[in-house]
């Protein structure tokens, strides 16, 4: 009972204290996610996929863990509302890129972080492992892009100059407790602020940066500094999914260029150390050709940045109601705002921005580990993040799979995460057919052991599989087309048919081809899309768009002679914000309007045989479209 | 006694001070709450780390199961989502007034 007496005078005592400690309007809750949902706008190329998960309203609701709903703009807004944050008091939310090696895990670490916390590129790191890449390829694809918005937190607080020069700024009372460091961040509250500039009346001054203004400015993760020697300088953790060290090299990157700028309380610092701790200049400014104005020194900001002073120092301090200073009366000083934060805010908000756009780009690449069609993904690229374990001394096979009847001429392999068991890799699905079309079957195999975990013989004669979870239930399907004229849909995990649709049956038809699976029409769904294949001129066959269900979505406006033997390709050529399908027909390249198979062009080339490439081959930010053709010349191709 | 006053001085900082971290630390009762009119509200705001009360767009919905109408519920200045609430911005659907915001750019 005599706690409470005592509870009631310290509430007392401490409410002027706190009800005093006020600065300016601020609304600084949602400036991440802001930051967030701007950069979706820089990266011309974006998929529609990673766009329809950035939708959410910038929101003062937010809790402290993923609900049904949330997508990538929520996780950046509740990285901060993370037990884990909280209980750290924000600790694990910054990095000193600078020091690769920690006492507590050995070199290339990359874990000092503000007093004991982990540093904000060991927390990135271990949601990417932990939560973004499985959640991806386990089907729970919501979550995963909740969960990037926590990474994308992370990656914008390391373009914070006091994030990566280790200034704290709880900008709380309780910080001044002996002494310590209560000041808050002046370009926190700046952004949070409103009406400093035009354009931002009753909004924040973080909203006069607009993501369109720096389209096709991304990060890319492979080509960050023209010629550096990464190898001096990357963390040492095992480059899982083949995505950390490209995710390493991102927030170091931004990390590095951010420490040009001071912060509150800290100078700039432009260089770097290697692995042995070596300190290196770079070899130009990283912030050479970006137009910004650097502010290196944290004296330029002490007519800005506010502090609490025993004295009126000027017509910018104002009187406090509760003596928070040393002295008989406690004045605020300045205003965070002025124009060297302005120019400090000028680069940090477009750096900020910049990066999480190549963010973005590392995860469409990184969650691209399946090898789900014939040429890998909807562009064919063939490209893939993830490596193997073969080296250049790699000699010795680690198994084959035997038991196939010795019929099976053909085969043709996918690989995918097909049993939800990420620990254990990938398996992988293979289609057969004997050499004369009439036989064949379709089973998936554990890619460790070679075991064959299920065996469906009702297709026959299949074409390549393809291999993605279309109707979004979190269970991968097979669409393999089969020389017996279907199309068939097999559960993934345990191979049961689900359902079969039969093509066009004219004469000279061969059956449906190899199947590409995509969201075609942005309708948050994904088709299936494939081409119909003939063995003659009397057959004319369409590309046909599936719905989940076996249903069809459309019909191509045109044919072709023979149909097509080719695998489609998809992307949004025209970026119009919509997908439009590629496909090589007989002599020719044709596009269709993937929302309703409408032919939008066709070109004409001799002897086309390859499925179409899809790629921003000059890196001009708009697509080219590759194709193979063959010339007829003596004695062979 | 004066020994006793003092065990019982310290113990009671102590609870304090674990009490305090709990509930405007860790549990952070008032983030997103109101804070326009509403002193009492502001106070306990200003209490909570990292927790600033300040004006500045706040997010509108009449949807009783949603956190921020239970809030705006309990404001006397809320009339609904529309222009008879001073503040409402009829092009983003929300109101500027002055509310509990957490966290910042941290």
């Amino acid at each position: 009972m005599k706690i409470f007496p005592l509870l009631t005078i310290l509430i007392v005592v401490y409410l002027p204290f706190v009800y005093s400690y006020e600065v300016n309007p601020l609304n600084n809750a949602t400036v991440h996610q802001y930051i967030t949902n701007e950069s979706i706008l820089i990266w011309k190329l974006i998929p529609f996929e990673i766009k329809n998960h950035a939708k959410n309203p910038i929101t003062n609701e937010l809790d402290s863990n993923y609900d049904v709903g949330n997508d990538i703009v929520s996780g950046s807004g509740e990285e901060d509302r993370q037990p884990d944050t909280v209980s750290a008091a924000f600790t694990n939310h910054f990095w000193q890129p600078d020091d690769p090696d920690t006492l507590t895990n050995g070199t290339g670490d990359y874990n000092d972080g503000l007093a004991f916390g982990d540093s904000s590129f060991f927390k990135a790191k271990n949601i990417w492992l932990m939560e973004v890449i499985p959640n991806y390829l386990k089907g729970n694809i919501n979550e995963s892009y909740y969960h990037l918005g926590r990474v994308a937190h992370l990656l914008e607080d390391a373009s914070q100059p006091s994030h990566v020069h280790l200034d704290p700024h709880l900008g709380h009372p309780l910080g001044c407790v002996g002494n310590l460091d209560c000041d808050d961040s002046f370009l926190e509250e700046f952004t949070a602020q409103q009406n400093y500039f035009a354009d931002t009346q009753n909004r924040m001054n973080v909203e006069h940066y607009a993501g369109e203004t720096y389209e096709n400015k991304t990060y890319k993760y492979e080509n960050l500094i023209s010629g550096f020697n990464w190898s001096n300088v990357d963390a040492t953790y095992p480059d899982s999914y083949g995505s950390i060290i490209p995710l390493f090299r991102l927030m170091w990157y931004t990390a590095q260029k951010t420490q040009y700028y001071a912060s509150d309380d800290n100078d700039e610092n432009s260089v770097y150390y290697d692995l042995d701790g070596v300190q290196h200049n770079f070899p130009s400014s990283l912030w050479q050709g970006d137009g910004v104005t650097i502010v290196s020194d944290n004296a330029a900001f002490e007519n800005e940045d506010y502090y609490f002073s025993a004295n009126n120092e000027g017509s910018t301090c104002t009187a406090q109601g509760f003596d928070v200073c040393p002295g008989p009366t406690c004045y605020l000083c300045n205003n965070n705002t002025g124009p060297d934060i302005e120019k400090e805010t000028n680069a940090t908000i477009p750096h900020s921005m910049k990066s999480v756009a190549g963010l973005y780009r590392l995860f469409w690449d990184a969650v691209q580990i399946d090898w789900k069609f014939n040429h890998h993904d909807v562009r064919n690229t063939g490209y893939t993040l993830l490596k193997g374990d073969i080296t250049a001394n790699s000699k010795n096979k680690a198994w084959n799979y035997s038991s196939a009847p010795s019929t099976d001429f053909w085969d043709e392999t996918a690989i995918a995460e097909i049993d939800n068991d990420v620990d254990d890799g990938q398996e992988i699905i293979v289609a057969t057919s004997n050499s004369d079309y009439t036989d064949g079957r379709v089973y998936a195999l554990d890619g460790d052991t070679n075991n064959v975990l299920w065996s469906n013989d009702e297709p026959t004669a299949s074409e390549p599989p393809s291999v993605d979870d279309v109707d979004g239930d979190g269970t991968k399907e097979v669409i393999v087309g089969s020389h017996d004229l279907y199309l068939y849909n097999i559960n993934s995990k345990n191979g049961t048919k689900n359902w079969r649709y039969l093509i066009n049956n004219q004469t000279g038809v061969i059956g449906p081809y190899r199947s590409t699976i995509f969201d075609i029409n942005n309708d948050g769904s994904k088709e299936i899309v494939f081409g119909e294949a003939g063995q003659t001129g009397a057959y004319n066959g369409h590309v046909v768009a599936l719905n989940s269900n076996g249903n069809q979505v459309w019909n191509s406006s045109s044919t072709e002679v023979q149909g097509f033997q080719n695998l489609p390709a998809i992307a949004d050529l025209n970026g119009d914000g919509y997908p439009e399908v590629v496909i090589t027909g007989n002599g020719m390249v044709v596009v269709y309007n993937g929302t309703n198979g409408v032919e939008l062009w066709r070109k004409h080339m001799a002897n086309t045989y390859a499925n179409p490439v899809v790629a921003d081959l000059d890196n001009d930010n708009d697509y080219e479209v590759i194709v193979g053709n063959f010339e007829v010349v003596k004695n062979g191709f | 006694m004066k020994k006793k006053m003092l065990l019982i001085l310290i113990t009671n900082i102590i609870i304090f001070l674990i009490l305090y971290f709990y509930i405007f630390w860790i549990k952070s009762p008032f983030i997103a709450e109101i804070t326009q009119d509403r002193p009492i509200i502001k106070a306990l705001c200003n209490m909570q780390v990292a927790c600033h009360s300040g004006t500045g767009p706040y997010t509108c919905r009449e949807d009783p199961k949603s956190d921020s109408f239970k809030r705006l519920s309990r404001w006397d200045g809320f009339k609904g989502c529309n222009n008879l609430t001073i503040g409402y911005q009829k092009d983003d659907g929300r109101i500027i007034l002055e509310y509990c915001g957490c966290g910042g750019w941290m």
